[in-house]
């Protein structure tokens, strides 16, 4: 049974590290202009009580010049939020993922344009349901789906209902714990490989290309990368990613000596009675084993290569560096600057002009395309085809946590908090007061 | 003498109830009327507030009104019950108070106790026997040992949410209880206000009767008291005492078919599985969706219930809520009509619960615990100064609707939205805006 952290001296010791928090706040040095001007836009959240605490990063020409955090990242353990703080990055899991696909594309191991049936039979037999409605006739596939529909998320497939999913077969997805992030502590469907080839068995929402639909898609990926590989995922990653960019504190399980970095998840405290004044809208997150204050301690979860891992904003820096440097760590090439530049080049099909993203998140989502694991948002009337009119690209996980990189000005941030889903997302304004 | 008086009378016999005779004492005197006046350029604010987050598309609509001596000093109304259709929001416009019902139906309690029916230190089981002798699970936690209830459940317990009894999860309730609650069903819809009681009884409190806040199903309870007492359904009750003779034409259980269309719908903030809607013709770039609050879709609220829930089934408008209000606010009369005796009235703004400290109130309200007391079915909110001077006498809904009486001269607020889950606790910003804005002379 999941219990409610309410012990009264914790939250005692709670009123009164906030307080001490506030008073120490008052003292500390003065922050740069810039610095200042985050805090001012993010600082509220804490002291309104809307998350407990946060942590952000922002680097120009490649050096840190922003190093700010408020609040706690695990109240009951006291612990501050900082860049070596582990948080469950989820869908920030997604790029990561990606460039290992491409590292396998340039070692031509694999290729964008391969059938996902090449490597998965059953990816022959899908059926389309149009629209994810279980009333309209099943449809047979226009055409095979590829490696590059699955980065793109116009596979077809889609997300369980929990996430994002809105149509009648995300509720099926759901029904199964299909990708589920709690099933990321505990799943229910057991491995990657048996996920996947529950995934086979239901239709697509779409035809192949028809739309995007944000998925399991880089899941399917990661399925892929095993196949090709011969080898797990996270060695896959570790191998062709986290070990060449020196991530050493990105995992899907964290190892034991390392657990006490870890930040606890919080979902919100919803009050349904009037509370005077500020008052904590956040409180422990309630679906994870009792005993687990966060993901990424749990074996009993599955390789997630669409929202599996845990990371620091210190690790998460070094992918942003290698984007924003031409692919290039220090004096070595990474990735073919060819391969990797795919990555601020829209990726969606025309037809689908600026709208793409709406389909899953809204009319705010417009005037944006998608790359292969990052969005683009593009300028005031700019145009999805010039890479001049990309304002920056960008990309979230569902715990609250984002990055952006924009190339123009050679500057990147990653904001971590950790509150699911996210309530609080301030990209744009952080991107502008970068400049 | 009035019964009210009766008891009083009686205060000696007791310890603790002295207490409360003292009380009573002290704060029968009627709200203190030194203002002259309001500064509208200050009022104005609260217009402003609210027009930020209107204009930002977080909030559906708005209705707010604060009045004095009978007159509105201010008043805002914006937005319509639909999203870019229906009807504007206006003083009739209908809200589901939910919780707001709680103050109703104490001063129901109150009413009878000062015409003798009920008794302030009557024990829950001389109404309903199951209920004499509980098992207390502290904190909620089934893991440790339980007690014996040390005491009975009284009225004046279920009317300060001191009974030990809480709420379901989805409530914010108290530990593994809470989930009991919500598997056992208690206080829903499918079975009658006696059979919930049943199932109430079979499940532990979570704090010794009198010991410590915990928002609950206690006003449900009370609920059923006034029934077996008064041999009517909550409603008929209020109806008759109330609702008929002060005017309040929609406030009921349930919505009736031909003011439906003043029935304002629910929203809550968008999100990534549900994006907000572009409404066509709307000047507005909306962050919010329709929602079903409890899984219950829109149609499925306003309907006749099973039983009359004291606790939270209420709809209501702006216009119907501020006479409420108002009579309370002048000690039980209002437009010559005498509801209450100024005594029973004053007891709303009682501590009904003096000896309680900070950490009876810690786990429900965090740090504005320290500003905290509970009356007769009304939450008392200090003065931040310090001084334990009542800054305002208040409840409010899971809708997101408030309402308030300002302890220094008397007015009365509403701020209704339909948002949920509740969002915008915005009463207390308004009523300091109200209390920057007076002017005393």
């Amino acid at each position: 049974m999941s219990k409610r952290d309410t012990s009264l001296p914790a939250f005692f010791a709670l009123i009164l590290s906030t307080m001490m928090l506030v008073a120490t706040a008052d003292e500390v040095a003065v922050l740069s202009p810039l610095t200042q001007e985050y805090a001012n836009l993010l600082n509220p959240m804490v002291d309104e009580q809307l998350i407990p605490g946060y942590y952000l990063s922002v680097y120009k020409n490649g050096q840190q010049i922003v190093d700010l955090s408020r609040g706690f990242a695990d109240e009951e353990a006291s612990l501050l939020p900082g860049q070596d703080v582990l948080y469950f990055i989820a869908s920030m899991t997604k790029p990561i993922v990606t460039l290992a696909t491409l590292k396998l594309v340039e070692q031509g191991q694999l290729n964008l344009s391969d059938p996902v049936k090449q490597f998965i039979p059953e990816f022959s037999n899908l059926l389309v349901v149009p629209e994810g409605d279980l009333d309209n006739p099943t449809e047979a596939l226009d055409r095979d789906l590829t490696i590059h529909d699955l980065l793109t998320h116009t596979s077809g497939l889609t997300y369980s209902q929990d996430i994002t999913g809105r149509e009648e077969i995300a509720k099926v997805y759901a029904d199964l714990g299909l990708f589920a992030i709690d099933g990321l502590a505990e799943s229910k469907l057991g491995s990657l490989e048996d996920h996947v080839e529950q995934l086979v068995q239901l239709p697509l929402v779409f035809q192949p290309g028809e739309a995007f639909v944000y998925s399991v898609g880089i899941d399917v990926v990661g399925r892929v990368l095993e196949i090709v590989t011969g080898k797990p995922l996270d060695i896959v990653i570790t191998e062709l990613v986290l070990e060449p960019l020196a991530m050493t504190d990105t995992h899907f399980t964290i190892p034991e000596v390392k657990r006490d970095r870890l930040a606890a998840m919080y979902s919100p405290r919803v009050a349904t009675y009037p509370i005077p004044g500020v008052y904590r809208r956040y409180q422990s997150y309630q679906n994870l084993p009792k005993g687990q204050k966060n993901f990424g301690v749990s074996d009993a979860g599955y390789l997630s290569g669409g929202a599996g891992l845990i990371s620091t904003a210190r690790d998460y820096a070094k992918l942003l560096a290698v984007m924003s440097n031409g692919f290039r760590v220090g004096q070595l090439q990474f990735l073919d600057a060819q391969i990797g530049n795919e990555l601020f080049q829209n990726q969606l099909p025309a037809d689908l002009e600026d709208e793409g993203l709406v389909y899953n998140f809204g009319p705010s989502a417009n005037n944006a395309g998608f790359s292969y694991g990052l969005g683009i948002r593009l300028i005031e009337g700019g145009n999805l085809v010039r890479t001049d009119d990309h304002d920056y690209y960008f990309w979230a996980g569902a715990a609250n946590t984002g990055f952006w990189i924009d190339l123009k000005n050679d500057v990147y941030g990653i904001f971590m908090t950790q509150h699911l889903p996210t309530q609080y997302d301030r990209t744009a304004e952080m991107v502008e007061i970068a400049r | 003498m009035n019964a009210w008086n009766l008891n009083v009378a009686s205060c000696w016999s007791d310890i603790r109830t002295l207490i409360v005779c003292a009380l009573i004492g002290v704060s029968t005197q009627s709200l203190a009327t030194e203002t002259v006046g309001y500064d509208q350029a200050k009022l104005a604010e609260i217009k402003v507030l609210l027009d930020g987050l209107y204009e930002k598309g977080q909030i559906p609509n708005y209705a707010v009104e604060i009045r004095k001596d009978g007159e509105a000093i201010f008043s805002a109304y914006r937005g319509n019950t639909k999203l870019g259709g229906a009807v504007a929001v206006a003083p009739d416009t209908i809200f589901w108070v939910a919780s707001m019902g709680k103050p109703i139906v104490s001063s129901a309690v109150l009413k009878l106790i000062e015409d003798g029916v009920l008794g302030l230190e009557d024990p829950l089981s001389k109404y309903f026997p199951q209920f004499d002798s509980m098992v207390v699970a502290p904190m909620g936690d089934l893991d440790v040992p339980f007690e014996i209830a040390k005491k009975p459940i009284t009225i004046r317990n279920l009317l300060t949410h001191t009974s030990g009894f809480t709420y379901s999860p989805e409530v914010l309730g108290l530990g593994d209880v809470a989930y009991q609650y919500a598997e056992l069903g208690v206080m829903s819809q499918q079975v009658s206000l006696e059979e919930n009681l049943e199932l109430l009884a079979q499940i532990p409190l979570v704090a010794q009767p009198g010991d410590s806040f915990n928002y609950s199903v206690s006003v449900d309870v009370l609920g059923a008291i006034i029934e077996k007492v008064t041999g009517q359904r909550l409603g008929e009750y209020l109806d008759e005492v109330f609702f008929k003779p002060l005017g309040m034409n929609d406030t009921a259980f349930s919505v009736r078919p031909e003011a439906r269309k003043r029935f304002a719908r629910f929203y809550a903030p968008e999100s990534l599985r549900n994006p907000a809607p572009s409404i066509p013709g709307s000047e507005i770039e909306w962050h919010i969706v329709e929602t079903a609050p409890f899984g219950r879709p829109y149609d499925g609220w306003g309907q006749v219930p099973t039983f009359d829930s004291g606790g939270g089934g209420i709809y209501s408008t702006a216009q119907d809520f501020l006479k409420y209000a108002e009579m309370v606010a002048n000690g039980g009369e209002l437009n010559g009509v005498r509801y209450l005796s100024a005594e029973t009235a004053a007891i709303h703004f009682q501590d009904l619960m003096p000896e309680l400290g900070l950490e009876a109130f810690a786990v429900a309200f965090g740090e504005a615990a320290q500003y905290m007391k509970f009356g007769g079915g009304f939450g008392i909110k200090l003065q931040e100064d310090g001084s334990e001077k009542a800054d305002y006498y208040f409840w409010g809904g899971a809708a997101n609707t408030f309402f308030w009486i300002d302890g220094q001269d008397g007015n009365v607020g509403v701020f209704f939205t339909h948002i949920w889950p509740p969002r915008y606790n915005l009463s207390d910003q308004i009523e300091a805006l109200v209390d920057e804005a007076r002017i005393i002379k």
